[in-house]
């Protein structure tokens, strides 16, 4: 008897969660955001997780985000815990963030699809603003994007560092069927140590993509490798973001 | 530094004489020209998106359906076009027939976050698109 109440609440639980479930939507792409925002009144869950690989070093990086519709136009993107792990500094608590994306036109009626989005985090000695225009057209099964990146941020104790990055990313995606796509991501972005152009670091990364959604979930792979040469840059990147509506 | 010269050495170990490169480059293009072809063939098989605006005649073509006017098709090919792409593409409306349309618009309109009503103008939409193409 006693069994048969402790599992009756998990049960229940369980059985009514499905019914309550709004899938917010699928990402095709990891390096790349999409126009298309969630509908309202639904929530997702999204874990990020980025493997940097460089000359004798590994990094990890790992970000859990709550995605909310808020309206047909309007998501929130929350981040509360952003993690990552350095081969040479262990575990690091890199605070978290909030995103807003406002979609402006449809990616299949209208020419462009067009989504601005806005991010800021917050951590200790460590503050970011990132902004970005997406720009994104269906072409029947394929999904041709485009995310323009400025990147603004400060750290240090009072803030007093500064660095500034803009990135141009374009990404394509096939969709051989209605759950499998594949597709390829290129990354062209300069860094601005203190937001000077002479010490200027340009990194360029293309590599291929999956993505597979069934039900509630979904599950989207990119490996990006460096065309370029910079030497503190990671040679090697692969992110996954697997994401479930609940 | 040192790395530089190894990867310039390098380059010029492995560098085809001028009289084979001249002979490869028609082949190279030949080549580039033929994928380009075949990827142009391919991706414009797959260009369309067929999702036309509501019109009078698709109002008329459910006129046997009192609850569906031009306002609810709107509504319909507004919430198609929103909501379905935010998980996978838009198949061509003439790929299913209207059966399987109610079946497919039902099983996923939970995960589309369409409420029951939205769920009707969507399916109103599709079927009085499929209704005016006969």
């Amino acid at each position: 008897m006693l069994s048969t109440q402790k599992f009756t609440l998990p049960i229940v639980i369980l059985s009514i969660l499905p019914a309550m479930c709004a899938f917010a939507g699928v990402r095709h792409f990891t390096f790349l955001y999409e126009a298309p925002t969630s509908p309202p009144g639904s929530t997702e869950l999204e874990n990020m997780v980025t493997w940097a690989h460089g000359a004798g070093w590994n990094d990890a990086f790992i970000r859990e985000e709550l995605e909310i519709g808020i309206t047909d136009r309007l998501q929130l993107g929350i981040y509360p815990l952003d993690w990552s792990h350095h081969s040479e500094g262990g575990f690091q608590y890199n605070g978290g963030a909030v995103e807003l994306i406002y979609n402006l036109s449809n990616p299949v009626v209208d020419p462009v699809g067009i989504s601005l989005y806005q991010e800021v985090s917050v951590a200790r000695r460590h503050f970011e603003s990132e902004s970005k225009l997406i720009a994104q057209k269906n072409l029947g099964r394929w999904i041709l994007d485009y995310n323009a990146t400025l990147e603004a941020e400060w750290e240090a104790q009072g803030l007093k560092e500064q660095n500034g990055e803009l990135q141009q990313a374009l990404g394509a995606s096939y969709e051989i069927s209605p759950r499998l796509s594949v597709g390829v991501e290129f990354l062209h972005e300069f860094i601005f140590p203190d937001w000077r152009d002479d010490g200027r670091i340009r990194n360029v990364f293309v590599g291929p993509n999956v993505s597979y959604r069934r039900g509630e979930w979904f599950v989207t792979v990119t490996a990006l490798a460096q065309v370029t040469d910079t030497a503190d840059e990671a040679d090697f990147q692969l992110r996954t973001i697997f994401g479930i509506g609940f | 530094m040192l790395q530089w010269v190894r990867r310039k050495k390098f380059a010029m170990a492995g560098a085809p004489s001028p009289a084979r490169e001249a002979r490869a480059l028609p082949r190279m293009r030949g080549h580039a020209c033929k994928l380009i072809i075949v990827c142009c063939i391919s991706v414009s098989c797959e260009l369309t998106n067929y999702v036309p605006p509501v019109t009078q005649q698709m109002a008329a073509s459910n006129s046997r359906r009192q609850d569906v006017d031009l306002n609810k098709l709107r509504e319909g090919r507004t919430l198609f076009v929103h909501r379905c792409i935010e998980c996978h593409t838009l198949p061509p409306l003439w790929h299913y027939t209207s059966k399987d349309w109610t079946e497919i618009v039902n099983s996923m309109s939970h995960r589309a976050s369409l409420k029951p009503a939205e769920r009707d103008a969507v399916i109103a939409y599709i079927l009085a698109v499929r209704a005016t193409e006969r």
